[in-house]
């Protein structure tokens, strides 16, 4: 393990109704962001009571999270871009402090 | 794409909130009902109503005649309308002399229009004074403050600068504003209807729209984007949004209401940018980008650059000088704004307009006492009369005359706040009625016997409403058992056709399928296994030219598909679709998955027929010349990243170095690369269904519907799709839940899987006792005329040929029968008579191009019915519900209630809001008469030769002779399963649980254990008590 080289970047999840994921990914592809990960089908509790993460017929009003990892220069500009958009609506951004091995992969382009 | 700064991204995010009331077009070709106020839906259906009239000038309920009307007609419940009165009245304080109630139920029921008029409610005093016919008192002082704030609200907050110019000037900006962005909408968006097409727009609205812009534009433009680069900052339209509101003087606060007011108002063009800047499959997003940000950038600069031409010296010309108006010369301000805006009585206009144009400060301020004064005197003197119209109708004639000034202000406030709620008041009336028929029909339905054999022919319909009535003749036509399920059949396919270039999603818009469907045109084989596809992809790249085929997707590649579909774009519109429900003789769909290692066979063979097509295209090698070593010394090459090239022994004439070039180049341009080859391999992994899938498709639509037990021999597979001649409008008669398509597809796929002995070995073992015999076929009914036609029927076993003649005799009686009940409606000349002279008629009007209302599709949509048909069997329901068979009983987790509220029933509450608000306002919420109608860009309809893009349902579909034939009622929705159950199933799904709540559609749930009716209303629940008729039924 001594041989991996970590560098810190910071984790953004973001949580929110599938029918806005568009929206979202569009963001973060503007920003430059090499690439995220997109989680469907999302269960749990929030202040609107129980999602149900099954729903087979309805993919908008789902909950989905998408995770993406940025370098910290990043994290402002994007949070910044996303507030307009969570001041509207429901959903959450989970910020949290990582370490990867292939930095140059998330590097923004 | 550069990297966008902060700032760009935080104006993005603000424009697309500032977007969402505005509702998504799709482009018509598949015409998708949805609601035109979807995007205030986490509002109560009244707040949303209210917020959606001011946003779009529209109207939200029918005018008081037209309810009258219905009351007169009994369509609306009078208790329900009294107890509403009554509880207004009751939570009011009393006025003396006056039976509250009484005069507020003569209000709804005897008055033509509005009895309060808003402006007198702050001066009632005149009011009062001309009740008592004193001419003493006279007029007060106009209260500056109230003017002022009226003002404020009128011509800032989010009123755009230059509509509060041509309120105050008389100026006609935002009218050439919209003309001037309609033709940049049309010219952008066109989708092969111009004959000339924009240049660059493969670089985005906004650049496209920049570069042939005037020439005033285009050095603002640069002037912006030079301040933008000067300060190291990228440059994009968000930017010139950024300068144009800061120019404008618009604080930032209101920059979202201000955004959206102006998206609103062309609010069709901005629907379909919206949808189309999220459908990234859609295939002009790919080559022509563009959204809102676009649009708003385009439509601020236009703004800009009309409000510095149109306006004079002097004029106020952002927001800083027209609230310093306001503020320093109020008298002035108002007089223009009330003589602008068509205001000032007529007999004082002159004397108005020449006045401001004199400009003279004191003539002005007397002038505007004068107008004021009169104004109020007129108002007063309207009021009064109204007031004593109403007092006569309610029978007590002096009731108004005699009430002191306060009483009176009172009394005016609450008849206006009555008016205000009145719409809501009428609605629940009108709905309480519908409610009460439905369940009077259900309790007094008949128990039918249960059965000990399966009945002659099941068939699965389509819950729209059109098929309640074939079900119900169909039913009673011989020995049928139907069921409803979404049209789709729970099996979410993105379809090619042998024909088509482009994938068409087959399910309700709110679900992205995962799984590709393939219909192969295999004209002499009947199994479309991988070395016919193989042939047919062969054949398609040698008749094909071969510039596309670097660009398209693989599966284009691999079928020669698709890559007529991104040559050439998706079929134009309007398309003759004459014959779109024919597929080629012998077209076969290719359900099954491709094995890993047929697919990698397939991709080689592409690569290989690519790579020879490159030899002859760029080296012009002879045919003859290239063998299949040098092919697979170059295929090796290329994928490999050999560094040396082979040697090209074939074509002499190339050096080694161009011998490198062209492998380099067959790895670039001709994607024979790993990653192109892994991106092929991805997409052929989307093609088709494993057979574990099928089986669970066709395990869920079994169990979704409560077929699971005694299956016949035949079960049908009952699609729908409309039939009419030159109507823009033929999608919107076709199936919602696929997308606004015709659901054959969905049905022969279902069929295709049901159909095999592999998938119902699994069902048996899911606990589903299907007979080895049973035998699916699928089916389509034509809403149109009602005829069923039966499809695949050379995939039928031997065996069950003897039973065709009795099911297409049963099928063609219920066709009779249905156009027989249907077409009175349609007021066809002459008035048919018998079922066979009906079906005719209904023939006859479906190929008649002249006709305008080939059918009336879902309009008088009332109801959607979860449960057994026992809770509806004989019960005719004229064509207004939507049924969806379920029995909770199959259903012990809820999953199978779930899905069907969050998809099916989602997909019915939209089509019902469509016509619900196309109903009230047609011309706002509706697209007017189809008689005016113009195809713009392929896409929709506009009115004239110019208009906005028209958005909803045509007066022809909803009105019938101006007044409203569809009943504008929110959705009543009826679940039938243990309370409980049922009730935890809503709460389980937040959408579903908010549209309830707000009052977005009515919920009752019949409990079949405890035998009550529960039925939500203004978020409580009451019951109601039925008869225990219906608990032992069988399905």
């Amino acid at each position: 393990m001594s041989t991996l080289n970590l560098s810190p970047l910071k984790k953004l999840e973001i949580i929110l109704e599938g029918e806005h994921s568009a929206f979202a990914t569009d963001l973060l592809d503007r920003a430059g962001v090499k690439g995220y990960t997109i989680v469907n089908h999302l269960s749990g509790k929030g202040a609107h009571g129980f999602h149900q993460g099954h729903l087979m017929f309805n993919e908008d009003d789902v909950l989905v999270m998408i995770i993406v990892a940025v370098p910290e220069e990043l994290l402002n500009t994007l949070l910044e871009g996303f507030a307009p958009f969570f001041n509207e609506h429901s959903g959450v951004v989970f910020v949290s402090d990582i370490q990867v091995t292939r930095r140059v992969k998330f590097s923004t382009v | 794409m550069s990297q966008a700064s902060a700032r760009q991204l935080k104006i993005r995010a603000m424009v697309y909130t500032a977007g969402e009331p505005v509702p998504f077009f799709w482009p018509m070709r598949a015409f998708i009902h949805h609601n035109p106020l979807h995007g205030l839906e986490h509002l109560a259906f009244a707040d949303a109503v209210r917020s959606g009239a001011r946003l779009f000038h529209a109207r939200g309920f029918l005018s008081r005649p037209d309810y009258q009307t219905y009351l007169a007609q009994e369509h609306v419940c009078v208790a329900t309308l009294t107890d509403q009165v009554r509880a207004f009245a009751a939570a009011r304080e009393p006025i003396p002399g006056i039976d509250l109630a009484d005069c507020l139920m003569t209000l709804l029921t005897k008055m033509p229009a509005p009895v309060i008029i808003e402006t007198c409610l702050t001066h009632p005093a005149p009011v009062h004074a001309k009740l008592h016919n004193d001419a003493t008192v006279i007029a007060p002082a106009a209260d500056s403050r109230q003017l002022s704030a009226y003002l404020r609200t009128q011509l800032l907050e989010a009123t755009p600068v230059q509509e509060a110019i041509d309120a105050l000037y008389g100026t006609d900006i935002s009218a050439t504003l919209d003309e001037r962005i309609i033709h940049s909408c049309l010219a952008f968006f066109d989708e092969g209807q111009a004959t000339w097409s924009m240049p660059n727009r493969e670089q985005g609205f906004f650049q496209a729209w920049r570069m042939i812009a005037e020439r005033g534009v285009r050095r603002r433009l640069d002037r912006i984007e030079t301040d933008c680069r000067a300060q190291g900052a990228p440059f994009g339209p968000e930017d010139v949004i950024d300068y144009l509101m800061r120019d404008l003087g618009i604080d930032e606060s209101l920059w979202a209401g201000y955004f959206t007011r102006e998206i609103a108002r062309l609010h069709g063009w901005a629907g379909f940018i919206r949808w189309r800047a999220t459908a990234k499959h859609y295939h002009w997003t790919h080559t022509h980008p563009g959204d809102l940000v676009d649009l708003l950038a385009i439509r601020l600069t236009l703004a800009r650059q009309l409000i510095d031409r149109r306006t004079q010296h002097g004029m106020a010309t952002c927001r800083g000088e027209l609230a310093a108006m306001i503020e320093s010369r109020l008298p002035e301000t108002w007089l223009r704004y009330r003589f602008h805006t068509g205001a000032v009585a007529p007999d004082l206009a002159h004397v108005v307009d020449d006045t401001l144009a004199r400009g003279r400060s004191a003539d002005i301020h007397a002038v505007f006492t004068q107008v004021t004064a009169t104004d109020c005197q007129r108002d007063a003197a309207q009021q009064a009369g109204r007031l004593r119209a109403l007092a006569h109708h309610a029978g007590n004639p002096k009731a108004f005359d005699t009430l002191p000034p306060e009483s009176l202000r009172h009394a005016m406030q609450t008849l206006a706040d009555f008016e205000q709620r009145e719409g809501m008041i009428w609605l629940q009336a009108m709905e309480g009625h519908a409610i009460h028929q439905l369940l009077d029909g259900i309790t007094a339905a008949a128990p039918r016997p249960p059965g000990n054999t399966a009945p002659f022919a099941q068939a699965l319909f389509c819950i729209d409403t059109r098929s309640e009535r074939i079900r119900r003749h169909l039913e009673n036509a011989g020995d049928y058992q139907t069921f409803g399920i979404a049209g789709f059949f729970g099996v979410p396919v993105s379809f090619i056709a042998a024909d088509r270039g482009n994938e068409t999603h087959l399910c309700p818009v709110m679900l992205t399928p995962k799984n590709l469907v393939l219909e192969m045109p295999t004209a002499t084989q009947r199994d479309p296994g991988t070395v016919i596809v193989l042939k047919k992809a062969l054949h398609a790249l040698k008749t094909s030219v071969l510039s596309p085929f670097v660009a398209v997707e693989a599966i284009g590649l691999l079928f020669g598909i698709d890559m007529v579909g991104k040559t050439l774009a998706p079929r134009h519109y309007p398309h003759r679709r004459g014959h779109r429900h024919a597929h080629p003789p012998g077209a076969q769909l290719m359900l099954d998955k491709l094995s890993r290692e047929d697919a990698s066979a397939l991709v080689r063979a592409v690569q290989r027929t690519v790579i020879r097509k490159a030899l002859e295209h760029d080296l012009d090698s002879p045919p003859q010349l290239i063998t299949d070593e040098l092919i697979g010394k170059l295929h090796s090459a290329a994928l490999n990243h050999d560094p040396t090239s082979p040697t090209l022994i074939d074509t002499p004439r190339l050096s080694a170095a161009q011998a490198h070039a062209f492998v380099d180049r067959l790895r670039t341009a001709y994607g024979i690369n790993p990653a192109f080859e892994h991106r092929q391999m991805e997409q052929l992994a989307r093609i088709g269904f494993s057979l574990d899938e099928q089986a669970r498709c066709v395990a869920t639509a079994l169990n979704a519907i409560g077929l699971t037990r005694q299956f016949s021999r035949l079960i049908l597979l009952v699609a729908h799709g409309g039939q009419s001649e030159n109507n823009p409008y033929e999608s919107a008669l076709d199936c919602g839940a696929c997308g606004g398509n015709h659901g054959l597809i969905n049905a022969r796929v279902l069929a295709n899987m049901a159909n095999k002995p592999q998938v119902q070995d699994r069902l048996r073992a899911m606990g589903l006792p299907i007979h080895s015999d049973t035998a699916f076929l699928p089916a389509l009914h034509n809403t149109t005329t009602d005829d069923i036609q039966l499809f695949d029927l050379d995939r039928l076993p031997p065996s069950h040929l003897v039973y065709l003649d009795r099911l297409r005799d049963g099928l063609g009686r219920a066709t009779q029968l249905c156009a027989r009940e249907r077409l009175p409606d349609l007021r066809l000349e002459p008035a048919a008579s018998g079922p066979a002279t009906a079906l005719r008629d209904a023939r006859r009007n479906a190929v008649d191009w002249s006709q305008v209302r080939p059918e009336w599709g879902l309009a008088r949509n009332a109801y959607f019915i979860i449960g057994r048909r026992t809770l509806t069997h004989g019960q005719a329901l004229a064509g207004r519900a939507f049924l969806h068979s379920y029995d909770y009983r199959t259903d012990t987790k809820r999953r199978l209630l779930e899905s069907i509220l969050t998809g099916p029933l989602v997909v019915g509450q939209w089509i019902n809001m469509e016509h619900y608000f196309s109903t009230v306002d047609n011309e706002r919420f509706g697209s007017g008469s189809k008689v005016y109608h113009n195809v713009a860009g392929h896409i929709g309809v506009m009115t004239g030769n110019f208009s906005d893009l028209r958005i909803g349902l045509p007066a022809q579909t909803v009105l019938d002779n101006g007044k409203p034939f569809h009943q504008p009622l929110r959705l009543i929705t009826v679940i039938e399963a243990p309370f409980d159950q049922a009730l935890a199933a809503v709460n389980g799904v937040v959408t579903v649980k908010r549209l309830v709540r707000q009052g977005w559609l009515r919920l009752i749930v019949i409990d079949p254990q405890t035998h009550i009716t529960h039925i939500h209303e203004n978020d409580r629940w009451r019951r109601r008590t039925r008869p225990a008729a219906t608990e032992e039924l069988r399905p």
